[in-house]
């Protein structure tokens, strides 16, 4: 299949049927739209480059700059479509709260511009609005801003009403349930008015939300929702409230059973969608088809998913390893108090290992010692004897809580591994001899 | 999953009655829970000393004392949690706190006097704020640390100490003005602080000025929730200490302040959906939930939602010491994604932190008497208050939750429509609330109302005799066990004595 330009590869997504085995619905026939499989990777790119694609050229000639609210995969793929023309873009945001979406966007060269406010602004007459904040630079310098404005542009759910909601109803001719997150809700308000018109009259719409403090990517909360100019509650035969964790369990689950590799968002899709579906399903007397929005991909959600699910990314503990060690510190078998360090130094001659992080022991440390931060300790330790098991070594951390555990355990394995008592600290507080191992500029530092 | 969905539904009706009456339950420790439901002594405190009354639990800040060390010690972390005198003027609270390791951040020469009285030692007190004369010469007298705020009192406090023949100042320069980085922020002006543009001429006073000042480090603060100025503020004052160690200065702590948000509301949802409600208000798809269709900072425009709400996040996932908790343990880009806390314990630099709401969450309610229910000229009921606007609210923020009341008699008028507060000024603005509540019923007059959690900010920050009205009284209680209440005076309370023994 050979394209010309990359944006003529944006929509005509597949739609994939998930196996019974995984719904678990009798009777309903579900199908994932892979808005995913997109070229930048997410639904948005078709709004992207149809709120742009007639005037592009004419934003080009005159040397405008494209301002959009959004830190997102709308974000994504204006700056992807930007970049291929030569056009700049600046982002102007609330918040961002996916951090690596908004290093991918800063990566592909756009400027971000964060406003403060919301609910925690000190002054109510601030116009902290995103939204706002554009219209005003519009207004001030019509000629340089060009502000495709997602969240009230009439092109964003056209284009879902002309492409998404047509490829749906020209592979499946009927569809009775049809779900999709809410943002800007251009998709679900195009592609319903669609499948409505040529599939199905009856066509039961619903809106998935997520809770107001619970933050899932590109999906808003029904006050929310007030705030976007598209917004029609009455396109909408019902809604469902997900939260972020179970949306990821749900996300899990498409991607450990149908190899769906996609974000959170569309996990919290899924799980509105056969929340609502498992209560009518025992009662159907005839098959029906359901669609449901997969809108983006996993990969930028890694961060996301790990402060939600953290038992997701947890190794499992080897056993003997200093990781999964517990047991009780026996403080005069390891530990070498301060007071009589130097002497204990002078006396046995051990390697001195200093496991606190490279800056710190750079900037001030005890004479002589190596340093190896406690990450690349923990992890040499445990697959590897790396000091002879003959010669003392003093370990040294900030408090010597840290280094009293590591003494303890490797002493398990026959090291003459000794803890600093108190560690670093103490050993300043008792004025012994600190070290600058490199003197000037050092890395980190500007 | 379905089980939800059908609890769903069974709920439906109920549901549809919380959207018509939508609630914001405080969140409430459980003592004032007892006290409250101690009719008795409510009515005896609030009719014996008078309405408005603000009730202190002192010993509630020992908990949240605790949580915040718990943050250090779980992090290897050394140095000091400054409780703020600033977000009220109880004594009680203050002497209770001087009992524990915290310091004390004042800011105004009232505030040390009082700081010095409750017990706090001048080692431990820190002096920020905008500061007159008289204010920084007892700071540099008493052997306080100062928080220089601008050149002019680097110049003055030099002054000071050369008059007095004092030993060197402890201080801290605070910070402002921060770059962000490759994101951009709109800019938003600052008043407190050195701009860091001017922080290497700083450097350059602090090398020349050695033998008068005991440089402790950079300090800086930031409101609540302002979570993405924090990082880029944390680099570049670590950047400036490690300057300032290669310069031949000796900073040993880093100040990042305070601004670690409270939780008032008790349930999410139920925050959620009255704000939900609030705004569809402003829209006009239900009847108004505000004085006079104020919005409480949010209005319509060309049919869409605009505007900035007037009142504080109610419901946080993360509060106080977690809220301190997760900044800590944020990666640092510019340290190699090393966390602040790692980098401070590594480096052996104390954390200061200054928590002025979060340290005093759940240590005190405002209870009022009500002097008659009314209707408002436009048919909404009112509930006049015997206590005025200068005893709750302050910054502009409204306090959202849901008072509770407290019925001397047992109540009979239903409170279908809501009720509004209002104060006793004789003002037509003297709104103690611009919002509707959904008590159950009508409070009477004679009974009691108690506004929750108003410690920081809230009770006694901008009171005023206005119209010759009274200032309320603070009382402290204790509770002996469960239920069980003795009250002081706020300031004739000391938890010394009681320690000890000795009848008052």
């Amino acid at each position: 299949m050979i394209f010309e330009q990359i944006t003529d590869m944006i929509g005509n997504t597949p739609l994939l049927k998930i196996a019974p085995e995984a719904h678990g619905l009798n009777n309903i026939d579900l199908y994932a739209k892979l808005e995913m499989m997109n070229p930048f990777g997410s639904v948005k790119d078709r709004i992207a480059w149809a709120m742009v694609q007639d005037d592009i050229e004419e934003i080009k000639a005159k040397g405008q700059t494209i301002y959009e609210n959004s830190s997102g995969n709308t974000a994504k793929a204006l700056q992807a479509i930007a970049n291929i023309h030569g056009v700049n873009t600046k982002l102007v945001t609330s918040l961002a709260k996916v951090e690596v979406v908004k290093e991918i966007v800063l990566m592909l060269g756009a400027e971000i511009e964060e406003v403060m406010g919301g609910s925690e602004c000190f002054d109510p007459n601030d116009p902290n609005d995103p939204q706002y904040l554009i219209a005003k630079m519009v207004k001030d310098d019509p000629d340089k801003v060009y502000f495709p404005s997602q969240f009230t542009n009439p092109k964003n759910p056209d284009i879902h009403y002309r492409t998404t909601g047509k490829e749906i109803v020209d592979d499946l001719n009927r569809v009775d349930y049809f779900f999709g997150g809410l943002g800007t809700s251009g998709s679900t308000l195009g592609a319903a008015k669609r499948i409505r018109e040529e599939g199905n009259p009856n066509l039961v719409t619903v809106g998935i939300f997520a809770s107001k403090n619970d933050f899932l990517p590109g999906v808003r909360s029904l006050d929310q929702m007030w705030e976007s100019g598209l917004f029609e509650k009455d396109n909408y035969t019902d809604f469902v409230h997900v939260d972020s964790g179970e949306s990821i369990d749900a996300m899990m689950d498409l991607v450990r059973k149908s190899g769906i590799l996609c974000g959170p968002t569309s996990g919290a899709s899924y799980l509105g969608t056969l929340r609502y579906l498992a209560k009518i399903d025992p009662q159907l007397t005839e098959r029906k088809t359901a669609v449901f929005i997969v809108c983006d991909r996993i990969e930028w959600y890694v961060d996301y998913i790990r402060q939600r699910r953290p038992q997701l990314f947890g190794q499992k503990l080897k056993a003997g390893s200093l990781r999964s060690f517990d047991q009780a510190i026996v403080e005069e078998k390891c530990v070498v108090p301060v007071e009589i360090a130097e002497d204990w130094i002078a006396q046995h001659d051990p390697i001195v290992v200093d496991v606190r992080g490279n800056l710190a022991y750079r900037m001030s440390t005890i004479p002589n010692s190596i340093n190896i931060p406690w990450e690349l300790f923990e992890t040499m330790i445990d697959g590897s004897d790396p000091f002879p098991k003959d010669r003392p070594i003093l370990l040294v951390c900030p408090v010597g809580e840290k280094t009293a555990r590591y003494a303890a355990y490797m002493q398990t394995r026959q090291y003459k591994a000794f803890s600093l008592g108190g560690g670093i600290l103490a050993w300043r507080n008792a004025n012994r001899q600190l070290t600058k191992v490199e003197v000037g500029a050092v890395s980190g530092i500007r | 999953m379905t089980l939800a969905l059908e609890a769903g539904k069974q709920s439906a009706v109920s549901q549809e009655t919380s959207r018509r009456r939508p609630k914001v339950t405080p969140l409430m420790h459980s003592a004032i829970g007892r006290f409250l439901a101690n009719k008795q002594l409510v009515f005896a405190l609030l009719d014996g000393l008078g309405s408005p009354l603000n009730v202190v639990f002192p010993r509630h800040i020992l908990d949240t004392i605790a949580r915040f060390e718990d943050v250090y010690r779980n992090r290897q972390l050394q140095g000091k949690v400054f409780y703020t005198s600033k977000p009220n003027k109880s004594i009680s609270l203050k002497k209770q706190a001087a009992l524990t390791k915290v310091g004390l951040d004042v800011s105004s020469e009232g505030e040390l006097i009082t700081a010095l009285r409750s017990g706090f030692d001048a080692e431990r007190i820190e002096a920020t704020g905008p500061k007159n004369i008289d204010y920084l010469a007892l700071s540099a007298q008493q052997g306080i640390i100062v928080v220089v705020d601008n050149f002019t009192e680097f110049q003055q406090l030099v002054a000071l100490n050369n008059l007095t023949g004092k030993r060197k100042t402890r201080i801290l320069v605070r910070l402002n003005g921060f770059d962000s980085g490759p994101i951009k922020f709109t800019a938003t002006d600052g008043i407190l602080g050195f701009s860091v543009k001017d922080a290497p001429a700083v450097i350059d006073y602090l090398v020349e000025h050695k033998e008068d000042f005991d440089f402790l480090g950079f300090a800086f603060n930031f409101y609540a929730g302002d979570y993405s100025r924090r990082p880029s503020a944390i680099e570049a004052c670590l950047q400036l200490t490690f300057e300032c160690l290669r310069r031949g200065l000796t900073p040993k702590a880093l100040n990042i302040g305070g601004g670690y948000v409270v939780q008032y509301a008790a349930d999410q949802n139920e925050w959620n959906a009255y704000i939900e409600e609030l705004k569809a208000s402003v829209l006009g798809s239900r009847p108004s939930l505000t004085w006079n269709d104020s919005g409480l900072g949010f209005r319509r425009e060309d049919g869409l939602l605009k505007g900035a709400p007037n009142f504080l996040e109610h419901y946080h996932k993360k509060a106080g010491h977690e809220d301190l908790a997760a900044i800590l343990d944020n990666p640092l880009p510019a340290f190699d994604g090393y966390s602040t806390s790692r980098i401070l314990s590594d480096n052996m630099i104390e954390l200061y932190v200054e928590p002025g709401r979060a340290l005093v969450d759940q240590c005190a309610i405002t209870l009022s008497h009500v002097n008659m229910a009314k209707d408002s000229m436009m048919g909404h009921q009112l509930v006049v208050l015997d206590m005025n606007r200068s005893n709750l609210n302050s910054n502009q923020l409204q306090l959202m939750t849901d008072p509770v009341v407290v019925h001397r008699e047992a109540p009979t008028q239903l409170a279908d429509d809501g009720v509004m507060y209002v104060g006793n000024l004789c003002l037509s603005h003297d709104m103690i609330q611009y919002h509707k509540t959904f008590p159950d019923f009508v409070p009477q007059t004679g009974d009691a109302v108690a506004f929750i959690n108003t410690a920081a900010y809230q009770m006694d920050f901008s009171e005023t005799d206005v119209l010759r009205q009274r200032i309320a009284q603070k009382v402290a209680l204790v509770e002996s066990a469960p239920g069980q209440f003795r009250w002081f005076l706020d300031d004739l309370y000391n938890p010394l004595a009681l320690e000890m023994k000795i009848k008052p």
